[in-house]
């Protein structure tokens, strides 16, 4: 007991914290990259059905259900004719995953459904860096009462529950931004869910960036440049944006797991995003049924569930390491210790 | 401290205020009619009626009709469930949430912070524990965790009720599973805290002078590491408090969680307000609560808020 | 230090007992049921939803029963069959001397006029006030009669507290019968005689009149002609034991309509509940309203049991989104014959969490088993390896609405105003494999809107075929070879409802079969029906559940101007075939020309697109006996016994 409590005592190594952190960069690239590369491939076979055979499928070395389907769709696509050894070998590969209960291939649709999540939260954590990174800029600069306005705001929002916001966020916008993508659902669905979750998100963001402009701003050189008559403007883009850049890159990759989080518990109410397009959430949402005690579908639920374990992992995982560089003092805990 | 006091309060007072008023104004710009019920369409002068009864025919009026509601603590009627108010259904479900809320924070603190504390004292075994914590606690959505529970205790098992409420053998699964996210990360604060600490001069001084590992452990290290936990708590509680909405689907659960979704997918205006307004009353009042039990511990603290 | 984290544990536990020293369990009902969703009201004037109509209907007693067995009219209240007269418009209900109300005073011919009253009042809103207001004479005149003056009443209300109004409202002052005096103050006001047009909102709340003076005079009036007015709808309460029912057009399945517990009758004690303004028992605004809660479980304060109901079970406990619990009405006639003393109807939110607690032995019956696996739990029912798990051909219908009116959605083209392009998309879908296939849970493919054999004495049309070639022809022959020169196809549909896998198994279909292209636009409940209102579809998802046993109970659906008619179907000729068939003679003649005119709708116009008829699963542990399945989920649990 006493070793191991100085043990403790002593400083610990930042090896091994940024060596997850590398572990998590390669394992989320590696999956970006899987996802990346078949996407092409699991984008025709999304919405393909091959409502025969391959219905509930199990997984299996041996591909099921009618592979014609899926070649014809992609027959004249530039994908097919560049790598038609590839298509045909993904399109034996199908069933590794088993199929759903459209026949269609668990393997694209992760695949897929990892891209669409991980866009997704892209796109929300860009939407809070955005939103996030001026509010904050323009409360922290130009202090006094728009400060003291601009942050209450921030604390009214930060009062109310999240889902709630989502939800109206989400209803409030999809006729005006449908309208505005000329009707084209999908996108809009898509473009919706990501600024809903993005514009609950950027608070955190404003915060941040808010107390880091705050004590910049004292700082000798931003003293200097107003003394030598630097417009606000001119000194946010050239003093202040370059030493936030760190903690907005940190904070911006701790969003990414949250929003692919988010983003599964929308799908678990049912606006999420809109079949047949797939999201992991979508996805763990729609295998959670199978548990029970009367169909074994246990695979509808384990590949998707592994894989967002696996995703939101490497991306806390990244995250943490950054937020280490960054800020070696800061006292939040990391995931993987 | 009293004025401390009195003017959080009255800050607090605001932030409602303000809430209120960003609930009401997003609740009726959005499409979607709340008198509409079922499929079926009412008559023109039937539906102005019926709005003009319920006071959602004019936003100003209706707001006025609300705010006057709040002041005297009646939140009136709601529109998907007509034989009910909102005050009724608040009462029906808020002992429910808060039942299972309170046992689920502490059973999130009961195995948070002695995990947490114990994989920074040692690593190894109770370090690999609190990362296997971790990754179920964060990684893990709920909807997944509440039915892999449901289906080993309740069916194969059949040591807990599948469903239904009322029986206390039906809290430790809901508890557990609304238990998970905050005990992982309570453990996680409670690390980090307690590595800090047990850096810091004065363990090693106390280490020194031969006192016994287990008191500088509690006695020295944790009430500093507690500090981080201690904030975490207060609005940890609150949400907690108002009902996980996936917790209460899963389990059946009769409590708040799902009327903050229901409400706001049917534009249940009145339901929608008496909620937000519940929960952030909560969140103020335990982020009071928290930042007094901080000033009653720590003495530097009350002479920040007193200045 | 550690007491102040020892003081924080004891206040937490403290909460956790406060909070839960409140749960004190009755004992285990004879029988327990799973609503599906929750209970929404108990007030059967207003119900819309299977489950609330469940409870209704052991709660109240008709006029007839509907037996479960077979789905035919028999005795309940009144003796059966009920005296019709030669025309077949006037109908005589001799009540039986038994009914009882649950505290013990007969049930009168007065309190059923009450209950009929109450559901065709513009304030109770009902769904099913059409029962009434399509049949009986005089009934469409009172409520339309009632329309207005609540309208005008409304208006002049707002207009006396200040507010403005719109111009829908300006126009109901500017037209309503009863709004004379209105118009011709405001005609001396402004100095114009006063013409509908110069009647608008704005212009109104401007007009420094009298409101409050007006909006009192107005609902005098009103208030003074209320009982002439309802004494010239065609319900009679001869005397106590003597209902006389006049129609306006012959009405020859009304045995079952009397079945349906909306037409309920009402105890005086609810009068109790009803709002009164200015002593008149009628709202600011003219409504008929009560307050909402007296369909609660409360002792009144003489010491009776409230709500009063005169059905086989009396509620004793209601809790919300959790469970309602009855128990035997010692008055009724049966109370002694009943096996099931006592029934509880729990809430579960989750269907899965209901199967597994139907698994575990918690509950004792599902009226309708709806889990994504649910072809699972068919192959169990049809192979016969559970028992307990009964197949159930519904009379209900999955189907799509075209939108048949509008030229444009949201900027589109709208396509399927041309009924060829309809009939050609309905060709090209292959039911079969949606049904069989994908579905896999015994769902019928359906061709037709009516389910075959599930409505006695109609002879369904011979449907829809599944004909690819046929339906790229006609698109063809419509302007749009091999789908050219269609927008992409907009489908419109409800994420909560079950099933989304359809509409993309049907999006695909299109795709293949006539090379169109479709997007699916999924929406939660509340925009849908918004969406669906105001028509920005051009295919949007459906379904629609028998009410009685006749075709009418679908094809008034499509009729124009039905406010069910979703599609916008507007067809001369099917109207006509309807009306034709409303004063047919005999009904071999009256059921011929229903089924033309469902040939007119589905086959000649393709208003709308049937997909499936469900088939359900229905769960009933071995113990009980007596719960019969049937294809409208019909279940009176009076006749149900357990061995327990």
């Amino acid at each position: 007991m006493k070793a191991s409590l100085k043990d403790a005592t002593s400083e610990r190594r930042r090896s091994r914290l940024s060596g997850s952190g590398r572990a998590a960069i390669a394992g989320l690239a590696l999956m970006a990259l899987a996802a990346a590369a078949l996407s092409p491939w699991s984008a025709a076979w999304y919405d393909v059905q091959e409502i025969d055979s391959a219905v509930r499928h199990p997984p299996s070395w041996r591909p099921a259900g009618d592979a014609d389907i899926f070649l014809t769709k992609l027959s004249g696509d530039s994908v097919a004719v560049r790598a038609p050894r590839m298509t045909q070998a993904l399109a034996g590969s199908r069933s590794l995953l088993g199929h759903d209960d459209l026949g269609r291939s668990l393997l694209f649709r992760l695949a897929l459904g990892m891209l669409v999540s991980l866009l997704i939260a892209a796109g929300a954590t860009g939407t809070a860096t955005v939103i996030g990174t001026a509010w904050g800029a323009v409360a922290g600069l130009c202090g006094g009462r728009v400060d003291q306005i601009l942050m209450r705001i921030v604390d009214v929002l930060y009062g109310l529950p999240y889902i709630l916001l989502v939800i109206l966020m989400k209803v409030a916008l999809t006729r005006p931004l449908t309208a505005l993508l000329g009707g084209r659902t999908r996108y809009a669905d898509f473009v919706i869910l990501f600024l809903a979750i993005g514009s609950v998100a950027w608070l955190t963001m404003a915060r941040v960036v808010r107390g880091q402009v705050l004590s910049l701003k004292h700082e000798g050189f931003v003293q200097a440049a107003r003394a030598m008559g630097a417009g606000p403007w001119w000194i946010l883009r050239k003093h202040l944006l370059p030493p936030l850049a760190g903690p907005i890159v940190v904070y911006a990759t701790l969003t990414v797991p949250q929003a692919v989080l988010q983003e599964a518990f929308l799908s678990f109410l049912g606006i999420g995003v809109q079949p047949p397009l797939p999201s992991l959430g979508r996805l763990a949402a729609d295998g959670v049924s199978a548990i029970n005690p009367f169909s074994g579908y246990w695979w509808l639920l384990a590949f998707p569930c592994a894989t967002l374990v696996a995703l939101l992992l490497a991306l806390s995982g990244i995250g943490d390491g950054l937020r280490r560089r960054f800020d070696p003092a800061d006292r939040r805990p990391s995931l993987l210790g | 401290m009293i004025r401390y006091v009195v003017r959080r309060v009255g800050l607090g007072a605001l932030t409602l205020a303000c809430v209120y008023a960003v609930t009401f104004l997003m609740t009726v710009s959005v499409p979607g009619n709340p008198l509409q019920s079922s499929e079926r369409r009412l008559a023109p002068e039937i539906e102005a009626a019926l709005r003009a009864r319920y006071d959602v025919d004019h936003n100003g009026r209706y707001f006025l009709q609300l705010l006057s509601g709040l002041v005297r603590l009646d939140f009136g009627p709601t529109f998907q469930y007509p034989d009910w108010s909102c005050n009724e259904i608040l009462a029906q479900a808020l002992p429910v949430s808060a039942l299972l809320g309170f046992s689920a924070m502490l059973t999130a603190v009961l195995i948070g912070v002695p995990l947490g504390a114990w994989s920074a004292a040692r690593r190894g075994a109770a370090g690999a524990a609190a990362t296997a914590l971790a990754l179920l606690g964060t990684c893990v959505p709920t909807f997944i965790t509440g039915a892999c529970l449901l289906l080993c205790f309740g069916v194969w098992l059949k040591i807990a009720p599948v469903g239904g409420w009322g029986a206390l053998s039906a809290l430790p699964l809901p508890t557990i599973t609304l238990a998970l996210p905050f005990a992982a990360y309570i453990a996680r604060l409670t690390r980090v805290g307690m590595e800090e600490a047990l850096r810091q001069d004065f363990i090693r001084t106390a280490l020194a002078r031969g006192i016994p590992d287990r008191r500088v452990l509690w006695g020295h290290a944790f009430p500093v590491a507690f500090m981080p936990v201690l904030s975490y708590l207060g609005p940890a509680t609150a949400q907690a408090l108002t009902g996980s909405f996936v917790v209460e689907k899963v389990f059946s659960v009769p409590g708040m969680g799902q009327h903050f979704v229901n409400a706001a997918l049917n534009r249940d205006a009145g339901l929608l307000i008496a909620c937000v307004t519940v929960y952030s009353a909560l969140v103020i009042a335990f982020n009071l609560a928290v930042d007094l039990v901080h000033a009653w511990i720590d003495p530097r603290v009350r002479g920040e808020a007193a200045a | 230090m550690l007491r102040a984290v020892i003081v924080l544990l004891i206040s937490l536990l403290a909460g956790v007992y406060l909070a839960g020293r409140r749960a004190s369990p009755r004992p285990r009902p004879d029988l327990r049921y799973v609503n599906s969703s929750d209970v929404h009201t108990l007030d059967p004037a207003r119900m819309s939803w299977t489950q609330d109509l469940r409870l209704a209907l052991n709660l109240w007693e008709t006029l007839c029963a509907c037996d479960p067995r077979t789905l035919k009219p028999a005795s309940a209240a009144a003796e059966f069959p009920p005296e019709v007269s030669a025309d077949g418009l006037t109908w005589t209900f001799r009540l039986r001397d038994d009914g009882r109300w649950s505290d013990g005073t007969p049930v009168t011919a007065a309190d059923f006029v009450r209950g009929w009253r109450r559901l065709i009042e513009p304030g109770t809103a009902a769904d099913y006030a059409f029962f009434v207001t399509d049949y009986v004479e005089g009934a469409a005149e009172y409520v339309s009669w009632r329309g207005e003056g609540v309208g005008v009443l409304t208006a002049l209300s707002r207009l006396a507290e200040g507010w403005s109004i719109d111009d829908g409202q300006a126009l109901v002052l500017a037209t309503a019968e009863c709004a004379e005096i209105v118009r011709r103050a405001y005609a001396e006001a402004t100095g114009n005689v006063a013409e509908p047009e110069a009647f608008s909102g704005s212009r109104m709340a401007r007009a420094a009149l009298p409101w409050g003076e007006l909006h009192r005079r107005v609902f005098e009036a009103h208030a003074a002609e209320l009982e002439a007015g309802f004494a010239k709808v065609g319900l009679e309460a001869a005397d106590d034991r003597t209902l006389i029912v006049r129609f306006r057009k012959p009405c020859p399945f009304f045995a079952d309509l009397a079945a349906f517990p909306v037409l309920a009758p009402m105890h005086p004690s609810v009068d109790e509940h009803r709002e009164r303004w200015r002593g008149a028992p009628l709202t600011r605004e003219g409504l008929v309203a009560y307050d909402s809660r007296w369909t609660r479980p409360v002792t009144a304060p003489d010491g009776a049991a409230r709500p009063v109901t005169n059905g086989p079970y009396r509620l004793v406990e209601w809790r919300f989104k959790r469970s309602v619990r009855l128990e035997v009405n010692p008055h009724h006639r049966d109370a002694s014959r009943i096996g099931c003393r006592s029934v509880e109807a729990v809430v579960f939110a989750d269907a899965n969490s209901a199967l597994l607690a139907y698994e575990a032995g918690d509950v004792d019956f599902i009226p309708t088993v709806e889990v994504s696996y649910d072809h699972a739990i068919f192959r169990l029912a049809e192979s016969g390896a559970r028992p307990d798990f009964k197949l159930t051909p519904l009379a209900a219908t999955y189907f799509f609405n075209f939108n048949c009116a509008d030229v444009e959605v949201d900027g589109r083209p709208n396509p399927f105003v041309d009924p060829r392009v309809r009939r050609a998309f309905s060709l090209a879908l292959d039911r079969e494999a949606i049904a069989r296939r994908v579905l896999q849970r015994g769902d019928r493919p359906a061709a037709t809107f009516i389910p075959p054999e599930t409505l006695p004495g109609y002879d369904t049309p011979e449907g829809m075929p599944f004909d690819p070639e046929a339906g790229r022809r006609l698109l063809g022959e419509a302007g749009h070879p091999q789908g050219r020169g269609l927008p992409v196809i907009d489908v419109l549909f409800n994420t909560s409802g079950a099933h989304p896998v359809v509409g993309q198994a049907i999006a695909r279909q299109w795709e293949t079969h006539l090379g169109v292209r479709v997007e699916l636009r999924g929406k939660e409940s509340k925009a849908f029906a918004e969406d669906k209102a105001r028509r920005r579809f051009m295919i949007s998802q459906a379904n629609w559940y028998a009410d009685y046993n006749d075709p009418t109970t679908f094809l008034d659906v499509l009729a124009a101007g039905n406010g069910n008619n979703d599609s916008g179907y507007a067809s001369a000729a099917f109207d006509a075939l309807l009306a034709r068939a409303a004063t047919a003679d005999g009904p071999e003649a009256r059921m011929r020309l229903l089924r033309e005119a469902e040939a007119t709708a589905v086959m000649r116009d393709a208003a709308i697109l049937p997909v499936f008829h469900y088939t359900s699963v229905i769960a009933v542990r071995g113990e009980v006996e007596g719960l019969h399945p049937n294809s409208r989920l019909w279940f009176p649990f009076s006749g149900v016994t357990v061995a327990r």
